[in-house]
């Protein structure tokens, strides 16, 4: 029997910042229950340091869940290119919005808008195939967003990072600006593995991804109250919870759960 | 006291800038014949201010990540701040950006994405012109920090602990500033003592030093006194230092001889900052 997947995706601003200042992004925008061939999953984290890094994330996200190659590096170029084409676009418009309303780039913007944005970016793509038990995934990944598979109690993939000494608030990412991502573009890494019916996905931004590792590590079962969120208002608490209790940094956070069923 | 308090709208720190403006800055000013050391004065604190205002600007404004002070010190002593900002002691960074004296236009050098490089006119905003007239108190203004920043720290003391930064050519006239100077360190918030960095501009035609960890072939005694005056740099701040090429050990200072100051800015951290970003 083909399996299905069923996606939900919480998210919650930096503490102290409003819904309007929250720069990660993810796709599918909306909870996705339904049958195809390839779903592809994205989430992209803006930088804090950087102008406008939001709809830049929101933009990259948007390019990978368009693009129809299997996630590779080198199909991760393709999608980092187009995404660029699409960023010069929205900053074009963008800025003819600015004059028209009256209110001039000012000069401490000038900078932020010449260097560009910045963001993660985390793509995974899952293949179902037609009357099979199994089907496979694909993903690729620059930056500090992250990946883990959850199989029979054990996390089985932890992508790109893999042990939670392993963030910084210094990774190299994506820039809108093609002409600075010489670096990023050599760092992009690929994973791929299989599913099947029990296996469980989660997408999530740093601060919630190192949460998640230094629990594992230490023995944890973090995936368990993922798993019982359900509601928006419980992503919420147990994120407050968790950055009060000093075991998360304060960020935006953003989790994608995705249940093979 | 590890120096990890989240700087953010509802935890701001503080900035205060001390800037020498005595009589001894008309003197030239390292290997470059023909620019003044209050010229270089100048150049770092307004580059210093733009860079902090560019650090905490975002599309929809400023975010007042750090309140600001400048008290310069020569012929009079106090805050230095003109126009609108005269005479405050500390001022949200978003007041600082809102306020210049004027805004010049540069040429910056930028890639042209062939291989070679285009000008592009960028706006600089200027705070501040040179100044050099009188003697150099510079024991009266560190104390005078030490004031502003009680008050500081009163109000908020739970921030990451203020950055004091003094630009000077270490000739004070009024005693020994490594005194006044303990105990404008000796201040804390919950999160660590009150760091206290050091720019020396010179005269001295000696090869520039950034961040030593020793006074070993400092030129003369006004940067040995200046550099043991600076405060180690904390842990997390060697750790960017590293990473932005510096070489760094635990015994590393906030001391700069005739050297560029500006990466300071990059050592704070208010959140992800891309390490391509440059």
């Amino acid at each position: 029997m083909t399996r299905d997947l069923r996606a939900r995706t919480y998210w919650v601003p930096k503490a102290g910042n409003s819904e309007e200042e929250y720069e990660d992004a993810f796709y599918p925008e909306h909870y996705m229950d339904r049958r195809g061939h390839v779903l592809r999953f994205a989430m992209a984290d803006g930088a804090s340091e950087g102008m406008l890094s939001g709809p830049w994330a929101k933009i990259l996200a948007r390019s990978f869940a368009r693009a129809s190659q299997r996630p590779s590096r080198a199909s991760a170029r393709l999608v980092v290119s187009r995404a660029c084409d699409s960023w010069e676009a929205w900053k074009a418009a963008y800025l003819r919005r600015r004059a028209e309303l009256d209110r001039p780039v000012q000069w401490w913007e000038e900078e932020g808008l010449s260097t560009g944005p910045y963001a993660t970016l985390l793509g995974v793509a899952f293949l179902l195939r037609d009357g099979s038990e199994t089907g496979r995934w694909d993903a690729v990944a620059l930056g500090d967003t992250c990946l883990f598979a959850v199989r029979g109690g054990t996390v089985t993939t932890r992508f790109p990072v893999g042990h939670s000494s392993g963030f910084d608030s210094r990774p190299v990412l994506l820039s809108g600006d093609p002409l600075r991502n010489a670096m990023a573009m050599g760092r992009i890494r690929d994973a791929r593995g299989s599913f099947s019916l029990g296996d469980s996905f989660y997408l999530m931004t740093d601060a919630l991804a190192a949460w998640f590792l230094k629990d594992a590590e230490a023995g944890g079962r973090p995936w368990e109250c993922l798993d019982g969120l359900a509601a928006g208002g419980r992503f919420l608490a147990l994120v407050d919870g968790l950055r009060k209790a000093g075991r998360m940094r304060n960020d935006d956070a953003t989790l994608t759960c995705i249940k093979v069923v | 006291m590890p120096y990890i308090a989240e700087i953010s709208r509802q935890n701001p720190s503080c900035f205060l800038f001390l800037i020498d403006q005595s009589g001894s800055m008309r003197d030239p000013f390292g290997p470059e014949s023909g620019r003044r050391k209050a010229d270089g004065v100048a150049d770092a604190i307004n580059r210093l201010l733009q860079n902090l205002v560019i650090k905490c600007a975002k599309t929809e404004g400023i975010r007042d990540y750090y309140h600001v002070g400048v008290i310069g010190y020569g012929h009079r002593s106090g805050p230095a701040f003109a126009g609108p900002l005269a005479g405050r002691e500390l001022t949200p960074i978003s007041d600082v950006a809102a306020n210049p004296a004027r805004v010049d236009e540069r040429v910056k050098k930028v890639d042209d994405g062939a291989g070679g490089l285009a000008d592009q006119a960028i706006k600089f905003p200027i705070w501040f012109d040179p100044v050099a007239n009188g003697g150099t108190p510079m024991r009266q203004a560190i104390g005078r920090a030490s004031t502003v920043l009680q008050g500081w720290l009163s109000q908020h003391p739970d921030c990451f602990p203020p950055i004091v930064i003094n630009i000077t050519d270490g000739e004070a006239t009024d005693g020994d500033p490594s005194v006044p100077a303990q105990e404008l360190t000796k201040l804390a918030s919950t999160d660590g003592n009150v760091l206290l960095f050091n720019l020396h501009l010179s005269s001295h035609q000696s090869t520039p030093v950034e961040f030593p960890d020793t006074e070993d072939g400092l030129p003369d005694s006004y940067a040995r006194l200046l550099f043991n005056m600076s405060s180690k740099l904390p842990e997390y701040m060697r750790g960017i230092a590293q990473e932005e090429g510096f070489k760094v050990s635990e015994n590393t200072r906030g001391f700069v001889f005739n050297a560029d100051i500006v990466a300071v800015i990059r050592f704070l951290d208010i959140g992800t900052r891309p390490s391509n970003l440059r």
